[in-house]
């Protein structure tokens, strides 16, 4: 059987295995926050543990952060004791964190990369579902829990099953504005928010292959939204071209220049095996958005929200009904032309410069619709600086945009950054649960490109309408 | 923490499918340091939305397909489990739920999707025996679920993933010089 890329990373980081038990699995990288590792760290005091090797280990402030530029507007005392725990357990534990005003801090998925921490081949691991996005290089990352984090401060290993694979092959060519979002979008539309559970999954396809290393972060980063979990794509020259000028890559590669062979080796061949194989035609297919209150109740923007009564599955129409009540929609109804009240660009799924371009692109010499706030959280404080070195920030200002710090912000609501209730956000990131961007809040999950759109004509817009007209 | 015993409860039935992390515990509750006190805000926002919401009882939940997908947060195992849950019944778990639970002596039981259907709309208590691997309910009927020997081991014995790791340090040890 012909390995695949999960098959060899797997394989070559196995410290143990034995019938009956899991595997031991080695971790060259934890990556960490303040929401999930102070449990972890106490753990450790408590059974007078140290870390296996702070190497190993890197941190950053994300979730809890203030997006005030003057990083001072804590929501409240327990977010302010929350990041000033993690800064205090970095030290007494001697892990390297990426603070506010490093000139690094960032969302843990959007620096980890940028900083070249991120490797093809590499297993990672953070205290955070959607650490799939280092897939995008190659590497096997994955979300985990508090008290696995403590296994890895304290072991640097896992004790763990292998995932099935699957491949996910993405076939033709889609329309002009349907991007690397809406790919993702489709495939959790088409098999499911728990199509994926059990599986790592490698992408595929010429659509793949001609996507940015932003694009393909996007995409590996929404892995967990169908269930799987771990998503990644195979290294080619523009892994490498992206990795060659980032601080711990180009070290590695400095030291080490035979290294990039070895990471290019670890593509999966054409005739690698998987458990699993999943096609999704993208050919001609247009822009999409979540109509409901899981990542899988999509449509393209053209077609109407579907009527519950109509989905032949009883306990996806009885969720559907649901879900359009929460979000005060009715089935059967076009979803362009809903007012929208709030537009969110940023998140460890949108929050990378390129996403900022394409923003900055539609609102250039254009001002908000006079409804709607709008929020440009980058990603990290490198997205922000490029920002501002790009003259983006001129044109968010221009138009009327709140261009903040960076952080996870507005994308789960956990820092203050929230869509009051009642009121309809169009965003760029990952998940529209109910009350996820704030208690009684309504989401609508749609690429950078069109949550712009929406906030010039301040309501769900087909963005091919938009430039056509 | 203490071994999985037999035991009879009330059941609490959240018939919902996809009920994930946000709902059992929104991130507005994830600022805390401890891991103590989340009990109280379990299901939140799902008491919020559905004034018909259920009282929780008893030691056994029983839930709609997909419980626990969405994020990694461990905090929602720790919140049922303080608000007196030690089972959680469904047809399909998600992976990082899966694995959080079982860290937690909180046992998730898979069934198929008639079986699920069918106790969701019938009974008034389960027992629940892991060292057989079967769920009974009123009627004296049983129903086997499968978990994978180490899993069960674990639990019937209370060992935890972390002495197990600890115990092969040395060799981890090696393996880290070498990946170097």
């Amino acid at each position: 059987m012909t390995p695949n890329i999960i098959d060899k990373i797997w394989n070559t980081h196995v410290v143990k295995h034995e019938v009956g038990a899991p595997d031991i699995l080695f971790i060259d990288l934890q990556l960490i926050h303040e929401v999930t590792t102070p449990q972890a760290f106490q753990t450790l005091r408590d059974k007078h543990l140290s870390l296996f090797d702070p190497s190993r280990t890197i941190a950053t402030v994300d979730h809890s952060i203030p997006t005030d530029l003057e990083r001072k507007n804590y929501k409240d005392q327990l977010t302010r004791k929350q990041v000033e725990t993690l800064r205090k357990n970095c030290e007494d534990f001697n892990i390297k964190i990426y603070d506010v005003q490093s000139g690094h801090q960032g969302i843990v998925h959007v620096t980890g990369p940028e900083l070249g921490l991120t490797q093809p081949g590499k297993t990672i691991v953070c205290g955070d579902s959607h650490t799939a996005t280092h897939g995008a290089f190659g590497a096997l990352a994955f979300g985990i829990g508090t008290s696995q984090i403590l296994h890895v401060f304290a072991t640097q290993s896992l004790l763990l099953e292998k995932p099935k694979t699957m491949k996910v092959n993405f076939i033709g060519t889609p329309s002009k504005y349907f991007t690397a979002k809406d790919a993702i979008l489709q495939l959790i539309q088409e098999i499911g928010i728990q199509g994926g559970t059990g599986y790592a999954m490698e992408f595929c396809g010429e659509f793949i292959k001609n996507m940015s290393m932003e694009g393909r972060m996007t995409i590996c980063n929404m892995a967990i939204e169908c269930g799987a979990k771990s998503g990644l794509i195979s290294p080619d020259e523009k892994t490498i071209e992206y990795l060659k000028d980032k601080k711990y890559s180009q070290k590695v590669i400095n030291d080490n220049p035979e290294i990039i062979d070895q990471w290019l080796s670890l593509a999966s061949a054409p005739n690698a095996q998987y458990d699993s194989v999943v096609e999704i035609n993208i050919e001609g297919q247009k822009p999409i958005i979540t109509w409901g209150t899981n990542p899988e109740q999509s449509i393209h923007v053209n077609q109407r929200i579907p009527k519950p009564q109509e989905i032949p599955d009883e306990a996806k129409a009885l969720a559907a009904q649901k879900a359009l009540d929460y979000v005060h929609l009715k089935g059967g109804e076009f979803i362009e032309g809903t007012p929208i009240d709030y537009v969110f660009i940023g998140s460890c799924t949108n929050g990378r410069i390129e996403d900022f371009r394409e923003v900055a692109k539609v609102l250039k010499g254009k001002t908000i619709h006079p409804t709607i706030t709008m929020l440009c959280v980058p990603g990290s404080e490198v997205v922000r600086e490029q920002c501002i070195e790009e003259g983006l920030d001129q044109v968010f200002e221009e138009a009327g945009v709140d261009f903040r710090a960076s952080g996870c912000s507005m994308c789960l609501a956990m820092n203050g950054d929230q869509v009051p209730a009642g009121k309809r956000c169009a965003s760029t990131s990952n998940r529209n649960f109910v009350g996820r961007q704030g208690s009684g809040s309504f989401t609508h999950l749609m690429s950078p490109i069109m949550a712009a759109i929406c906030a010039i004509e301040g309501k769900i817009t087909n963005p091919e309408k938009y430039f056509n007209k | 923490m203490k071994t999985f015993e037999k035991f009879t409860s009330k059941i609490t039935r959240l018939p919902q499918k996809d009920i994930d992390t946000d709902l059992i515990i929104p991130a507005q509750f994830l600022t805390t340091t401890s891991k103590t006190g989340l009990g109280k805000n379990l299901f939140f926002n799902l008491k919020k939305a559905d004034p018909d919401f259920p009282s929780l009882q008893g030691r056994i939940l029983i839930a709609g397909k997909n419980f626990g997908c969405g994020s990694s947060r461990e905090h929602a195992v720790w919140a049922l489990k303080q608000a007196g849950f030690d089972v959680v019944i469904s047809s399909e778990f998600a992976d990082i739920f899966r694995g959080n639970a079982e860290k937690n002596n909180l046992l998730p039981i898979q069934l198929d999707e008639p079986i699920v259907q069918h106790l969701l709309g019938n009974g008034n208590t389960l027992t629940v025996d892991l060292e057989n691997q079967k769920i009974i309910d009123d009627h004296d009927h049983e129903y086997h679920f499968e978990i994978t020997k180490f899993s069960k081991k674990r639990l019937l014995e209370n060992l935890s993933d972390l002495d197990y790791l600890l115990e092969n340090k040395t060799l981890i040890h090696k393996f880290n010089q070498q990946q170097k």
